[in-house]
């Protein structure tokens, strides 16, 4: 089992309003899978995908990550479970903008101490050439189009090798042929065997998962699987 | 339109406390440092001015060259120059007017002062019009039974009784009636006269080097020449008024021409305090140099303040691209952006200067205390004043306004409004630029300021030749009163428990006055007889002051054939054997190689220069010492020769104490004192006291250099502070990413201390080379001066100081900005 959250609740806190953005949430993903979760704005997706990806802590509950209970553990060990583990994609692509396509590829080995510059450099242009994006190298990120920078925001998110790829509506800033664009490259991680996460509001997206997890208003509310295609 | 500029400038000032605070707190200390500079930068250059018609009036200066040595260099001059002087430069010069200065004991009813009169020529008040408080000031050159004194002398001697017509005695045996008070003369001036007296030649006959002699230097002479007569005219023709005037007869010396051995110049009133650099003055001189190194230091401060706004607000710049683009969308032309932002620079400016006059107001009596000065911050009596702040303002505000004026106005408005991605940030470049060059200034004082305390600290613990620590000088032993006791009170003194020890010199350690006497060397060394320092002391003085000879023996009771009998004692025409003490640096004078060679020579010595006694004395020398530091170690150390006299004849005694009882110790010397002497007040001295005084000015600059200094880097820090803070705001999604792809909050650290730390590496590489040019060059003034290897030392120290200055300023942000959650950065993108 990959991910097991049991009764995983989420409440932030301002001085006068106390907002539950998960409630008692229990999910279990196994490696593998390609997950979508839908649901309306506000519902908790992002929430859950912070917490999936160790940047934000529970209120109560568990989370098991590979079947480690992780709470309680300090953040330079939790950056150490994540930088082995997970990749993001981000909606606004979050590249830096100071530096070139290849140096954001780039940032993702940069705090793998097991991987030597040489290697990090052979890492990036092969995943540079798989997504097509190799000439673009010592481009800036606002010399490129939308649908470019995703796809340099998805070679860094996989060129560390990660189990498991949190997408957070990676589809939401780009056309429609931009977005299949994506989609497809995520089904053929998946196909790897690269474990994703996926929110997104698009129903046809979501049907590239496997399974949908709809949250409403920090609940599951339902689960539906497809049939493998 | 300008209500709306008003308005947004304030409202940036409100809402943005810390960019303020920074921007306008920099700018006030920057602003108050500069103020404070220019006070005393005015106060340096007034020095005088306040005088009226002070510009025609002009000191004489004396420079003796004594065969076979160093030139000696006087303000002082030979006291019969006067009357030469008016009859030679008839029609050039009106007035020529001596002072005389010398202490006495001055008593009124029970009350007794140690205190230095000046007598004057009657008509010295023709070239130095003081204004009196009370009184004629003309009544005191009348006669010379009266005087006139300061507010403060008369504060002092009659508390609040009216000072005219009292009496105050002089050493006892002198009546003279106050007739007068003159105003307390201001520190601005290079005079320090507390008593004004009439200079009356009949007192001194018994003292021709007082007013006679043409090679002695006693007295001070000023001049007024006519008007349009400049002093270089008067300066032109000096040699030829030597030449024609001086009288010098050195006996068994033929001096043809005077100019050979004397030279005058002439030194303009004004001039004298920051221009003058011959010993002798009054007060210790000012320096020009000083001047214009701190003026330079106000321009580098205000230019690191400036720096920091032109930093602060064009990194701020892309957060207000928004405002600027819609003003520009609304019709807003470009020179009214310019116009905008320049207004709110000058705003800032102003408030900045509101802050830095109440911190100048603030700071002002320590600084006074500490300058001894009375600087004032008179803005609304002072016109000069309050239009330099104005124009200091307007600088500010347009060299601080300019470049964000044009960065900010230069905003294209479809870009910044239409774009997803921020406006690129195109200063960033300018903005590295400018810090490395605040910290390259802020570097090049760290490191200066260690080279001048370095040399100070340097000078006053470098090994002097003797022991000054524990030693006591009392003063005015040969004094008509005290004469006759001189001998008991050191013996006396040598009982007190605490004292271990006493004894007597001719001269105070440092000393006071510089003698000469001329010396033939040993037979087959050459002929040509040389002028030679001489000092003499009491058998005992060198074993005191720790001094061990190199070679041959110190004075003793063992051998009293050495002792130099006194000028009086000896017949005319007299051959009379003595021993002497030699200085090293005597020994190539008098072609010795080595100490021990020295040892055994006979030297001729004519005993006295200024009569024409022609009493010879055979010195043979007994021992060779070690130069002794007995002045400031700006001067080399003049060959020496030290005769041994009887203890009686001697004017100063030195005692040696005990640690740790000093306090009971001094209380019960001033006792014994008292007792032996009750007429005369004790004056007394420590000698590391009196050495440490000789570098006081020197040490105050040092201060004051490191105190601007301190807040050259406190402004540049500030500018830091603020940048680090913007950096850390401008890269938090950066950061964020970083932390998600597993930086740890190390890394983060890490990387922004390296952001800030690579400017100041830079400015390290442009500091050192300044800083090493002028400090080599001002390290060039000094005799004994810090080897100049410990540089690199200092300057990587300077460096280092500066860099870990910089990462103390930096790391709050960077550990905060490290520390924050990355979804904070994400989640508004």
């Amino acid at each position: 089992m990959l991910i097991r959250m049991n009764d995983i609740t989420k409440i932030y806190q301002t001085d006068e309003v106390e907002t539950t953005a998960l409630n008692k949430v229990n999910i279990e993903i196994k490696k593998g899978e390609f997950v979508a979760v839908m649901g309306p704005s506000g519902c908790g997706k992002s929430t859950l995908l912070n917490i999936i990806g160790m940047l934000d802590n529970p209120s109560s509950g568990n989370f098991f990550f590979l079947d480690e209970d992780i709470a309680g553990y300090s953040e330079s060990k939790l950056a150490d479970i994540r930088k082995q583990n997970i990749g993001f994609i981000f909606q606004s692509f979050n590249l830096i903008d100071e530096l070139t396509v290849q140096e954001n590829i780039e940032l993702a080995l940069l705090y793998h101490s097991d991987v030597s510059a040489k290697e990090r450099r052979q890492r990036v242009v092969e995943v540079m050439e798989r997504m097509g994006i190799a000439h673009r190298a010592g481009h800036m990120p606002s010399q490129l189009s939308g649908g470019q920078q995703q796809r340099v925001a998805v070679a860094r998110a996989v060129v560390a090798n990660p189990h498991l790829i949190l997408a957070d509506e990676p589809t939401g800033n780009l056309d429609s042929v931009h977005g299949e664009e994506v989609m497809a490259m995520l089904h053929e991680l998946n196909k790897q065997g690269t474990t994703i996460l996926m929110v997104t509001h698009s129903p046809t997206h979501a049907e590239h998962a496997r399974r949908t997890i709809n949250l409403f208003d920090g609940h599951v509310v339902t689960e539906s699987l497809r049939a493998a295609e | 339109m300008l209500s709306s500029y008003i308005k947004t400038a304030i409202r940036h000032i409100s809402r943005h406390k810390l960019y303020s605070f920074i921007n306008i707190g920099g700018l006030a200390v920057g602003l108050a440092a500069c103020i404070l500079i220019l006070l005393f930068v005015r106060d340096e250059v007034s020095y005088d001015s306040w005088l009226p018609g002070i510009e025609r009036v002009h000191r004489m200066e004396a420079t003796f060259y004594p065969p076979g040595r160093a030139p000696l260099a006087f303000v002082n001059t030979p006291g019969p120059a006067r009357d030469p002087l008016l009859s030679y430069f008839a029609g050039k010069i009106e007035e020529a007017a001596r002072i005389y200065r010398t202490g006495h004991s001055m008593s009124t009813g029970d009350r007794t002062f140690n205190e230095r009169v000046t007598y004057v020529d009657d008509n010295f008040f023709e070239l130095f019009s003081l204004p009196m408080v009370v009184g004629e000031r003309e009544a005191a050159v009348r006669d010379s039974t009266s005087l006139i004194l300061s507010e403060a002398m008369a504060e002092k001697f009659f508390g609040r009784q009216p000072a005219v017509g009292k009496t105050i005695t002089f050493d006892n045996e002198t009546d003279y009636k106050v007739v007068g008070v003159f105003k307390d003369i201001p520190s601005n001036s290079h005079l320090v006269i507390d008593f004004i007296a009439y200079f009356d030649l009949n007192r001194y006959t018994d003292q021709p080097w007082v007013a006679e002699s043409w090679l002695s230097a006693n007295v001070h002479t000023y001049i007024k020449t006519a008007p349009g007569v400049s002093v270089d005219e008067i300066n032109a023709a000096a040699k030829d008024f030597v030449d024609a005037s001086a009288v010098i007869q050195i006996p068994g010396f033929p001096v043809d021409t005077p100019s050979d051995i004397l030279a005058f110049d002439f030194i303009s009133v004004p001039d004298i305090h920051l221009h003058a650099t011959k010993a002798g003055g009054m007060k210790p001189p000012g320096s020009i140099a000083a001047v214009y190194i701190f003026s330079a230091v106000a321009g580098l401060i205000l230019l690191i303040a400036c720096i920091n706004f032109m930093n602060l607000a064009t990194a701020r710049a892309l957060q207000r691209a928004r405002e600027v683009s819609m003003r520009k969308v609304l019709g807003a032309r470009r020179g009214q952006l310019i116009k905008q932002f320049l207004g709110e620079a000058t705003v800032t400016s102003i408030l900045a200067l509101v802050v830095a006059v109440a911190m100048v107001e603030l700071a002002l009596p320590a600084y006074n205390d500490f300058l001894g000065k009375t600087l004032e911050l008179s803005l609304f009596t002072d016109p000069w004043l309050a239009g330099g702040l104005v124009a200091l303002i307007v600088l500010v505000g347009v060299i601080s306004g300019s470049y964000p004026a044009f960065v900010l106005s230069n905003f294209r408005p479809a870009r910044v409004l239409h774009s997803a991605t921020s406006a690129s940030d195109s200063g960033s470049k300018v903005r590295s630029g400018l810090v490395v060059l605040q910290f390259a200034i802020s570097i090049g004082l760290i490191l200066s300021t260690g080279v001048v305390y370095g040399q100070m600290i340097y000078a006053q613990s470098m090994n002097l030749g003797f022991d000054k620590s524990q030693k006591l000088t009392l003063q005015g032993l040969r004094d008509d009163q005290i004469q006759a006791k001189a001998a008991t009170i050191g013996l006396e003194m040598a009982k007190l428990p605490g004292v271990k020890g006493v004894a007597y010199a001719s001269d105070s350690i440092p000393q006071r006055s510089n003698n000469n006497t001329i010396v033939e060397p040993p037979q087959g060394q050459g002929s040509e007889p040389l002028v030679i320092e001489q000092m003499s002391v009491g058998i005992g003085f060198f074993e005191l002051y720790g001094v061990e000879p190199l070679a041959g023996r110190l004075f003793s009771e063992d051998f009293r054939g050495d002792l130099r009998p006194q000028r009086d004692d000896i017949a005319p025409d007299q051959v009379i054997n003595i021993g002497v003490i030699i200085n090293q640096s005597s020994l190539s004078r008098i072609g010795a190689l080595t100490p021990e060679d020295a040892i055994g020579q006979v030297l001729r010595v004519r005993i006295g220069l200024v009569s024409n006694q022609t009493s010879t004395a055979n010195a043979r020398i007994v021992g060779v010492i070690p130069d002794m530091h007995m002045r400031s170690v700006r001067f080399d150390v003049a060959p020496m020769i030290f005769f041994v006299t009887e203890n009686r004849n001697l004017d100063y005694l030195s005692l040696e104490l005990e640690g740790g009882q000093i306090t009971e110790t001094l209380a019960a010397i001033d006792n014994l004192w008292a007792q032996l002497v009750p007429e005369v007040p004790i004056a007394r001295e420590f000698v590391d006291e009196r050495i440490a005084s000789l570098y006081t000015r020197e040490a105050e600059r040092a201060r004051m250099f490191a105190g601007f200094a301190l807040f050259a880097v406190l402004v540049a820090c500030l500018g830091l502070y603020g940048l680090a803070s913007f950096a850390a705001d401008r890269r938090t999604k950066e950061i964020g990413l970083r932390k998600i792809m597993g930086a740890s909050v190390g890394d983060i650290v890490k990387m922004l201390l390296w952001q800030f730390s690579k400017p100041v590496l830079i400015a390290n590489l442009i500091a050192w080379p300044v800083a090493f040019y002028f400090m080599s060059g001002w390290l060039d003034g000094f005799i004994y001066r810090l080897d100049l290897s410990v540089l690199p030392v200092m300057a990587a120290a300077a460096g280092l100081l500066a860099l870990l200055v910089a990462w103390v300023t930096v790391a709050a942000h960077a550990a905060r900005v490290a520390r924050s959650s990355p979804i904070e950065a994400l989640r508004y993108e």
